[in-house]
């Protein structure tokens, strides 16, 4: 690649697994992506090659809801360390999504703890989280009140 | 399994020791237990070290001790590691390997919070600030407020009783009694912990010698300290039937196999050492453990019913939370305490057990990881008695 061409767009990582989200396109909005169990029926984020539940290989990719509400929260106050990107303090937060997956990450918007409560509704953000060694422009997942 | 016993402990004092030498802290650590059990180096036959850190292993910091050629292997279990060498030293003892078995865990810490200090590779966690533990437990706390009503002064609570314990601790980090209200005025961490709430970054060693019957005959002096139940667990699989992050189903499915190995229950326990990383965690293992029935863990502590004088003392050591948390120490320091306690060696600190004549069985509980499900990934449950006979 010269330093003229243009990275590709990329989404991180989560738990190790590449492609646990969907960047908005021209077909499609951006969406989490996680395993539907073709044998028992659990879901899991992100997708497996096996069932978290019944450990069968019958996992198939399927978008999940953008839309979920807060399970538990934290604002945090402590440095989290270089590796971080975004404004400092930050919400964590734990998205609990229709098809009871639990998700976690931060909100993409600065909230006050007074409006923060245990079934707020959010809604999946994506956020340029800026670029990698190689020159990815690379993009997260986050949430924001819906 | 054949009976498994503690021959003799040793700690480095827990602390902040930035200039000291991993292998001094080791090396002390060792010695104290051998002293303590009447042996030399030369009679350990095989070896544990749980260790955190590339590069940390047991060959390395154990040479120094002289070369016997002893068999060494090295555990990382995150925060579970030292118990999970105490662990596998007693499976090798109780198996035959070996007549007398070592386990050892050492951490020395870089500052601040635990999980942020690396720079890593982008990936979501790290761009989310995830692997900081203390956002983790503000979320534990959260929840516990949320579905059991739990509130701040609770958790405040835990941090004065544990804090006041390890003043009696001579191998504490801190020694030093935290009133309620300046544990809840100190600095928000990751709400709603404050600083106070929240275990230290601590350098420190631990060390277990464990023996076989025949090596007990030998060297135990009429007081038999006798491992009678060790349990282990990994994440198992729980739906969405417990709240996230999950620190209860790990620890009750552990617990619940260590009562029934024991052949006893959590009404037969005259103490208990557990994880208090953060505060929320005793008061949530409390109820894991079966202390107290599920939503009754709060009411422990505001009554003293965990303090060292207390229905069933718990962290009489000072917790993590007070003595400190060198990762892969902590587990094996815990089963230090145990024996002080079960041989009434505990001094200013010592529990008076249900007979009030000293106590006779504890429980370890020494939990570590966080998986990408949000639960823990690995959990050490073992329960020791103090005999006055072999078995
Ligand atoms: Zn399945």
């Amino acid at each position: 690649m010269t330093s003229s061409e243009k990275a590709p767009a990329k989404p991180l990582t989560t738990a190790g697994r590449p492609g646990a989200f969907m960047l908005p396109g021209a077909a499609a909005p951006a969406a989490l992506l996680g395993g539907h169990c073709r044998s028992c029926g659990a879901y899991d984020f992100p997708r497996g090659r096996f069932c978290p539940r019944c450990s069968a290989a019958a996992m198939e990719e399927v978008p999940l809801s953008t839309r979920g509400n807060i399970h538990t929260w934290s604002t945090v106050y402590q440095d989290p360390g270089p590796s971080f990107v975004g404004a400092k303090p930050f919400t964590i937060v734990t998205v609990e999504l229709p098809e009871g997956v639990r998700v976690v990450s931060t909100l993409s918007v600065a909230m006050p703890p007074e409006e923060l409560r245990v079934g707020l509704p959010l809604v999946l953000d994506v956020v340029s989280v800026g670029s990698d060694a190689d020159g990815n422009d690379c993009y997260d997942f986050r949430f924001r009140p819906a | 399994m054949e009976p498994v016993y503690i021959l003799g402990v040793g700690m480095h004092p827990f602390g902040r020791y930035p200039d000291k030498l991993i292998s001094d802290m080791v090396e002390d650590a060792v010695t104290d237990a051998l002293k303590d059990a009447g042996l030399a180096w030369q009679d350990i036959e095989l070896a544990y070290a749980a260790n955190g850190q590339p590069g940390q292993h047991g060959q390395r910091f154990l040479r120094g001790l002289g070369l016997s050629g002893v068999p060494i292997i090295n555990v990382e279990n995150a925060c579970a590691g030292g118990s999970s060498a105490f662990f596998s030293a007693c499976m090798a003892v109780g198996a035959g390997a070996a007549d007398v078995a070592l386990a050892v865990g050492y951490e020395q810490m870089a500052r601040g919070m635990i999980g942020a200090n690396m720079a890593r590779p982008m990936t979501h966690e790290s761009v989310n600030g995830l692997f900081a533990m203390p956002g983790m437990f503000g979320m534990v706390a959260r929840n516990l407020m949320h579905e059991h009503g739990v509130t701040a002064r609770d958790l405040a609570l835990v941090s004065v009783k544990n804090h006041h314990n390890g003043v009696f601790n001579p191998r504490a980090q801190y020694r030093m009694e935290t009133p309620v209200e300046d544990v809840l005025a100190s600095r928000m961490i990751a709400d709603p912990l404050t600083l106070l709430m929240c275990a230290p970054t601590t350098d420190g060693a631990a060390a277990v010698v464990v023996g076989s019957r025949r090596a007990a005959a030998r060297y135990a002096n009429g007081v038999y300290i006798r491992l009678v139940a060790a349990a282990q667990r990994s994440e198992p699989y729980a739906g969405t039937e417990v709240s996230r992050p999950d620190i209860r189903t790990m620890t009750m499915q552990a617990s619940r196999a260590a009562y029934e190995q024991g052949g006893l229950g959590p009404e037969d326990l005259d103490l208990v050492e557990l994880h208090d990383c953060f505060a929320p965690a005793e008061i949530s293992h409390y109820e894991n453990l079966g202390l107290c029935a599920v939503g009754d863990g709060a009411k422990l502590v505001r009554e003293g019913a965990t303090n060292i004088e207390g229905r069933i003392p718990v962290n009489p050591s000072g917790g993590l939370l007070s003595k400190g948390h060198p990762i892969s120490a902590t587990g094996a320091a815990q089963i230090c305490e145990l024996t002080w306690q079960l041989r009434g060696e505990a001094g200013q600190r010592q529990v008076a057990g249900r007979s009030g004549q000293g106590p006779t069985i504890g429980l370890a509980h020494n939990p570590g990881g966080i998986t990408a499900s949000l639960s823990f990934a690995h959990v050490n449950v073992h329960i020791l008695k103090r005999e006055d006979a072999l078995a």
